[in-house]
């Protein structure tokens, strides 16, 4: 073949080459046309649609559910243990999935700044900047607990510190960058920062030690945040105490640890604690007042005989040992009606003595007449443990009334050593709810009736397999059955009206109780319930006796 | 077009001095009402305040079905003289509505009436059912994929290839 032949073909192949190429853009065009036309009809379709005739402020309120119910995923973390539970990508959006439904979701999405205040951290320097964006000036939740973001955020977070409503960060918070809490922050309302990691109520069992003791910068935010109510801090060593901030504030938590053995203070807890008993002082509109493993046990940090008084404290939660617990309820004036817990350690190394004079002085706010009692006392396997509240329902048996403001009295012992002891020292005049569960005491019938017999507003027991749980409710259940009581004598319990029992072994003394009801078998226990059925079940009793709103608000 | 009229100033027999108000629906059934009952309307209060400004009392034209209108009047009077914090025009925003469970028995209809009550509680300015309307279309969708989503509320994905993978868009997912 010519040389000239073949410059031909080449030009000839060249040519082709052309056509192709610009024959393929022209169907790619075409392609996209059509695309973009589709789209124009499906849009005009969704405009019939029902669901988009809704104006995009009443979408927004339905985003707004979602948002708080499928939060964004916080870190990249999140997306690696879904990946190992084999969740589709799609499945770890969260309520941002919305905003692939359709363009007018999208759209109605991207308008609303308040649906983009959490801002995550944890993803990506690129997702930060882009929430962001979308949050404009909206006040922001930035949450950087259990998140160790992997880029320069430190400086993002401190241009957009002065819109931040609510601001969490923990361990992996850089302490050379303790500067960006100079910073003001004029819209911040809660500020939580947890320096060490591990359970609340074991702190025991999880510790880190901090390689250098860490201060708070004073004054915090400059003093310049007006708006912070809450400050939650775990683990720190020094708190600028007097930084005006804390003279505002409606909550404090103080999360400390336990001391060692031996006594001496174990290197994540607050060091100074004797600071504590002064600061309190300084908390006059303090409403809400946690602390735990952060009390000092010396009377001379409380600084003599001048109470303590915090008028508007209305919830009160102490975790400690006992001679720092009741220095604490020593020196505080609160008011009756305030909702206490308090929960001592190691109650079970006391012996009889310390445990009554203890009792009656713990005990001691509860006994006022307006304050409904509530207490419950377990031992567990590693630490006894004695907890006490008043004004509120805390329990495994009653989770879902931990929200919702008082309570009628209750009372639950859990594998109570000492049980005879805390029926003498408690103020059962007014329990209405009793339970019991796991106890070691074998008591008769008229044991039972003596420990209990001050109980005359009892209307409710539930009792989960105790030892003594068959002479407790024949104790019980021999008043419930006899319809016309002896005039001499009168009824016990006048007001009771159930007993609920659960037990794994089934007792034959229970079963021959009078109007007793087989239950259903539930995950291989036994259930059985008593019941004298002229009244509901406790738990249900509870809930429709439960003060509404407005009747929280009058009290309080 | 259902006819304007006038409204006596009469009391119900035996509810003391609740009066009376006449409310038509877009498919023109006049349909009479306690103003108690549908005090919890601040658009039914701001028009009773204009009738007392001008002494006089007119029916009250509404866009929506007597079907749907019914249905608001349910939920206003199970919930006369409660008193509901999202309804509360002095109250502060409560943010989120609670859950009611009287509610969620009361929306448990299917999606297009659902639809209509909350158009017509926004329309009413009726903040707690709105919430609640809002809460159970939520629910309705909570958990699902996106093309579920479109399934149960009948739109279509309308987004071009580019739109669905542009950069912003996986900004936004």
């Amino acid at each position: 073949m010519s040389t000239t032949s073949q410059l031909g073909n080449i030009l000839d192949s060249a040519l082709k080459d052309g056509i192709v190429s610009q024959s393929r853009n022209e169907l790619l065009h075409e392609l996209s046309s059509l695309h973009a036309l589709k789209s124009v009809i499906e849009s005009r379709i969704n405009a019939l649609a029902p669901v988009s005739r809704l104006l995009p402020e009443i979408l927004a309120h339905i985003f707004s559910f979602l948002e708080e119910q499928l939060p964004i995923p916080t870190s990249s973390s999140r997306y690696e243990w879904d990946d190992r539970i084999q969740r589709t990508i799609e499945q770890n959006l969260g309520w941002i999935k919305v905003t692939h439904v359709c363009r007018y979701w999208r759209q109605v999405a991207l308008a609303h700044p308040r649906l983009w205040r959490n801002v995550s951290f944890g993803i990506s320097e690129q997702w930060t900047k882009e929430l962001l964006n979308r949050s404009g000036a909206c006040p922001i939740t930035v949450d950087l607990s259990n998140t160790v973001p992997q880029y320069a955020w430190v400086p993002l977070l401190a241009e957009h510190l002065s819109h931040t409503q609510v601001l969490r960060l923990d361990k992996h918070f850089p302490l050379t960058e303790l500067a960006l809490l100079s910073l003001p922050a004029p819209v911040l309302e809660e500020f939580l920062w947890l320096y060490s990691s591990g359970l609340f109520y074991s702190p025991s069992m999880f510790h880190i030690s901090k390689p250098t003791t860490v201060t708070l910068p004073s004054p915090l935010f400059s003093d310049c945040a007006p708006r912070l109510r809450s400050i939650i801090l775990r683990g720190w060593d020094n708190i600028p105490w007097a930084s005006e901030q804390f003279a505002r504030l409606t909550r404090l938590e103080i999360h400390g640890s336990e001391d060692n053995p031996d006594g001496s203070r174990r290197l994540d807890g607050p060091l100074p604690r004797e600071d504590i008993a002064t600061a309190l002082r300084s908390l006059r509109n303090v409403e809400t007042l946690i602390l735990h493993w952060s009390l000092p046990s010396d009377q001379r940090a409380f600084g003599g005989l001048r109470p303590i008084k915090l008028p508007r404290l209305t919830h009160l939660s102490v975790v400690d040992k006992c001679p720092s617990v009741i220095l604490l309820l020593q020196n505080l004036v609160i008011r009756a009606v305030a909702s206490t817990d308090i929960t001592i350690s190691a109650y079970s190394e006391m012996d009889d003595d310390d445990c009554r004079s203890m009792a009656s002085l713990l005990f001691a706010p509860l006994r006022h007449p307006l304050t409904l009692r509530t207490v419950e006392y377990s031992t567990g396997t590693e630490d006894s443990i004695l907890k006490a509240w008043a004004f509120s329902v805390v329990g495994a048996d009653s989770a879902d009334f931990l929200a919702n403001g008082p309570h009628p009295p209750y009372l639950s012992l859990r594998c109570p050593l000492r049980a005879n002891l805390l029926f003498v020292a408690l103020p059962l005049d007014g329990v209405r709810v009793f339970s019991i569960g796991h106890t070691e005491e074998t008591w008769t019938a008229q044991d039972w009736r003596t420990r209990l017999g001050r109980c005359r507003e009892l209307e409710h027991v539930l009792v989960v397999s105790p030892r003594s749980a068959a002479t407790l409710v024949r104790a019980l259940s021999a008043r419930l059955a006899r319809r016309a009581p002896r005039p001499d004598r009168g009824v016990m319990f006048p007001k009771l009206r159930s007993i609920e029992y659960a037990s794994r072994n089934r007792d034959p003394a229970v079963i021959s109780v009078d109007k007793m009801h087989m239950a259903r078998e539930e995950r291989g226990l036994n259930r059985v319930e008593v019941v004298d059925l002229s009244g509901p079940k406790p738990w249900s009793w509870i809930e429709r006796h439960k003060p509404t709103r407005e009747e929280r608000r009058s009290t309080s | 077009m259902p006819t304007i009229v006038s409204v006596d100033d009469s009391t119900v027999p035996g509810e003391g001095s609740s009066r009376l108000l006449l409310l038509v629906s877009s498919d023109n059934k006049h349909i009479v009402v306690e103003e108690d009952i549908m005090s919890r309307s601040r658009f039914i209060s701001k028009q009773v305040e204009g009738f007392e400004a001008t002494s006089q009392r007119h029916a009250i034209l509404l866009p929506f079905s007597s079907f749907v209108l019914n249905k608001v009047i349910e939920y206003c009077s199970h919930y006369r003289g409660y008193y509901l914090l999202e309804d509360d025009p002095d109250a502060a925003p409560p943010g989120r509505s609670p859950v009611r469970e009287w509610d969620q028995e009361f929306l448990d209809v299917d999606r297009n009436m659902l639809l209509r009550i909350i158009k017509a509680a926004h329309y009413l300015e009726i903040k707690s059912l709105v919430g609640s309307c809002a809460r159970a279309i939520a629910d309705m969708i909570r958990g699902k994929t996106t093309e579920e989503m479109r399934e149960i509320l009948g739109v279509e994905n309308d987004f071009t290839p580019e739109e669905e993978h542009s950069p912003s868009s996986k900004c936004t997912g």
